[in-house]
């Protein structure tokens, strides 16, 4: 059955549109409209999808959420290689190969994550090589990767920027089949990517490079947070933070497979979550890889070297199987009081009762497992330790600590957390706090330490949070001391006499390489302020109006030099075109003897991000073009 | 470090701003052995370097065309402006402010 009904249809007929405009008196757009654009938009075209990307030392993971179902996050768990076995991670793994009898110039095939058979060599680690300020650990070899690479004409930011192309296509493969291909192709995917705490600017920059190149955005699209921050973010999201107040510190350690993050964070307000930072980052390379390298050696010392050799050579699988079981069960699960003795499957290995084998199982003690975890234990308990101390000792009060990461969700780790910080008994009841005790209690005072579900997973989580809520942090410490470099009128109670110069342009005794520290390290910034740098230059009459400057960093504990040394890290230069700056902003001087030049007074600003710098330059307030930092 | 057309010839001879001629010619001397093209056969960049600290004693070590050279070295390097808020008046025969 068909009935017409009169419904009022959005399609119009064009002559009652003309009739109708002309009764009311209709006018095509309002003059507020025209000079302001539409006042409303038609729909809301802003729906995104976000893609948070966990670049990890030694598995990386991609999560995703669209933008109108924000509880709704998912990660990506299949893989290629990965043989229909889901896995929240995939490794940081990465090699190339010439086809067999190709032609010279042939591009190499990529095998990446999990397309690997146990003994292919491939690269491992390649995120430690993006920050040359970085220490390797003891089992990655500097020349074989360089040797590896050389062989197939790559660098360290194309082999990285080649395992994130790979990701990247996986995620976009995914995400299509997951949502079709017309949503993908009408809808924005944004990426934010991780990195840690601790890497330096040109670290970061480096990385945003390789993740262009992947195709995931331009630079300035592509969101970045540091890997503490985002697992903070999903964990104060996660686990309701019943027992923190406003005005509390929590220190964050995200024990990853290479590396160990640590970052500490003051509560600004519950309701909405605000914090800002609280303590300088600090890191090490006590992540959770080394424990199965010194499982490797126990094994290889309780079977002898020999059969060792061979067993890994000859019986691939078995010692898969062994190391598998050590890497998902013990180092996850282990716990003294539950686990008097662990047994390692090592399928195929003869019994031997000295060597503790039995039915194809390497049985291992407590105090056997112990020893292998000691070492790694113990720097990330003085790493904690030392950030609890640095907020203590400027008088803060630190009520929990945050576990996250693949080590992280380690139950060893979390007891031996837990008891090193719970070990004084809360004070005494009283009716009213003595100072004594307030003391006592910021001293000894008891930490809890957490470990929220998905702690593998926090980071990437965190991110996609991040690039969906926008940031919770509104300040962070600065990690260096952050300065430039300018000439000033000699001062004879300031400087020597040897280090003036006399200026033909400014006709005036002056000294050089003078250093002015905008930000002081450790200090507290904030996105909403920037900081200004001030400065005055004369330019002779037809000189470019390019003018660059060099952004300096000092790592110095106390103040930084007065003047420009050699150990100095210069940053990047920023450079910026003042030829749009009208003329009449620049005042035409001339020297005594005749030299004329235009001097202009102009402001840069700089303001701090979780993972960068952004400048712009300004003269009396106005923006006048780009200022593009190339880091060094 | 790109200047563009500037190029600082007291840097390439790491030389400071103040320097005396006489640390001009040590450093030139210093420098033009160390990068001389025939004991650097392996570096590709070993001719242009040399040419590079060629050009910059050439300027420094003539007093007259190191006195002009530092005006444009002086346009080319920021002074620190104690404000940017106080203009001095338009035609002034003085040098602006500096701190």
């Amino acid at each position: 059955m068909n009935l017409s009904l009169p419904i009022r249809s959005a399609s119009r007929n064009p002559r009652n549109d003309e009739s109708r405009n002309h009764f009311m008196n209709y006018t095509p757009t309002s003059s507020t409209e025209a000079i302001l654009g539409p006042i409303r938009e038609p729909a809301p075209l802003n729906d995104r999808l976000i893609v948070g990307l966990d670049f990890g030392t030694t598995y990386s993971g991609v999560a995703a959420v669209y933008t109108s179902t924000p509880d709704d996050v998912e990660i990506i768990k299949t893989w290629p290689g990965g043989n229909g076995i889901t896995s929240d991670k995939v490794p940081t793994e990465i090699a190339y190969d010439f086809p067999p009898n190709s032609p010279e110039g042939t591009n190499p095939t990529i095998k990446w994550g999990f397309q690997f058979r146990p003994e292919e060599s491939r690269l491992r680690c390649i995120k430690l090589f993006l920050d040359r300020s970085q220490k390797l650990p003891f089992y990655v070899s500097p020349l074989e990767t360089a040797a590896q690479l050389k062989k197939f004409n790559k660098n360290v930011v194309d082999a990285v920027s080649d395992y994130l192309t790979q990701v990247y296509d996986h995620t976009m493969e995914t995400l299509t089949r997951r949502y079709g291909e017309s949503f993908m192709a009408s809808t924005k995917v944004e990426f934010v990517l991780t990195c840690p705490a601790v890497w330096s600017d040109a670290a970061k920059n480096t990385t945003l490079q390789a993740a262009e190149r992947a195709g995931m955005g331009t630079k300035s699209d592509i969101q970045m947070i540091s890997e503490p921050e985002a697992a903070a973010v999903y964990t104060l999201k996660a686990i309701q933070p019943n027992h923190l107040s406003a005005g509390d510190n929590f220190v964050v350690c995200d024990a990853g497979g290479g590396t160990v993050d640590l970052i500490a964070y003051k509560i600004i307000s519950l309701k909405p979550l605000r914090v800002e930072e609280s303590a300088v980052g600090t890191g090490g390379l006590c992540g959770s890889a080394f424990l199965n390298y010194r499982f490797e050696e126990h094994v290889r010392n309780r079977i002898g070297h020999q059969r060792f050799d061979e067993m890994k050579l000859k019986k691939g699988k078995c010692w898969q199987m062994g190391l598998r079981y050590w890497e998902e069960f013990v180092k996850r699960n282990f716990n003294e009081e539950e686990h008097a003795e662990v047994n390692v499957p090592f399928p195929g290995l003869p019994d031997d009762e000295e060597a503790g084998l039995d039915c194809g199982f390497l049985v291992m003690t407590a105090p056997q497992i112990k020893e292998i975890f000691e070492p790694v234990v113990k720097e990330v308990c003085d790493l904690v330790q030392g950030q609890v101390d640095g907020i203590r000792q400027k008088g803060g009060i630190v009520s929990g600590i945050v576990l996250v990461g693949g080590f992280g969700q380690s139950n060893y780790l979390y007891t031996r957390l837990k008891s090193h910080f719970n070990t004084a008994a809360p004070p005494p009841y009283s009716e009213r706090p003595t100072h004594a005790q307030a003391t006592a209690l910021i001293e000894n005072g008891s930490v809890e330490v957490m470990q929220p579900v998905n702690a593998w997973t926090a980071v990437v989580r965190g991110a996609v949070l991040r690039g969906l809520e926008g940031s919770m942090v509104v300040s962070r410490k600065a990690r260096m001391h952050y300065g430039t470099s300018y000439a000033t009128v000699y001062d004879e109670d300031k400087h020597q006499v040897s280090e003036r110069y006399w200026s033909p342009l400014w006709e005036r005794w002056m000294v050089s390489d003078r250093m002015q520290w905008h930000i002081t390290k450790g200090e507290t910034l904030s996105a909403a302020s920037p900081i200004s740098f001030h400065y005055t230059r004369n330019f002779r009459p037809g000189q470019s109006l390019i003018v660059s400057d060099d952004l300096i960093a000092s790592d110095a504990d106390g103040e930084p030099p007065a003047s420009y040394t050699r150990d100095l890290i210069n940053v990047c230069t920023l450079t910026t075109d003042l030829g749009a700056v009208p003329k009449s902003l620049f005042t035409r001087l001339t020297t005594t003897r005749g030299v004329e030049f235009d001097n202009l007074d102009f402001t840069l600003e700089m303001v701090v991000e979780s993972a960068g710098l952004a400048f712009e330059l300004k003269v009396d307030g106005f923006r006048y073009g780009r200022v593009e930092a190339e880091f060094h | 470090m790109t200047r563009f057309d500037f190029i600082d010839h007291y840097a390439i001879l790491r030389v400071q701003r103040q320097a005396p001629a006489s640390n001009v010619k040590t450093a030139y001397r210093k420098l033009a052995l160390a990068h001389c093209p025939d004991k650097n056969s392996d570096d590709p960049s070993a001719t242009s370097d040399f040419q590079k600290i060629g050009a910059a004693n050439g300027i420094l070590s003539d007093e007259a065309k190191r006195e002009q050279y530092n005006i444009e070295w002086d346009s080319h390097h920021s002074q620190r402006a104690t404000s940017t808020s106080t203009k001095t008046t338009k035609g002034s025969k003085a040098n602006p402010k500096l701190e």
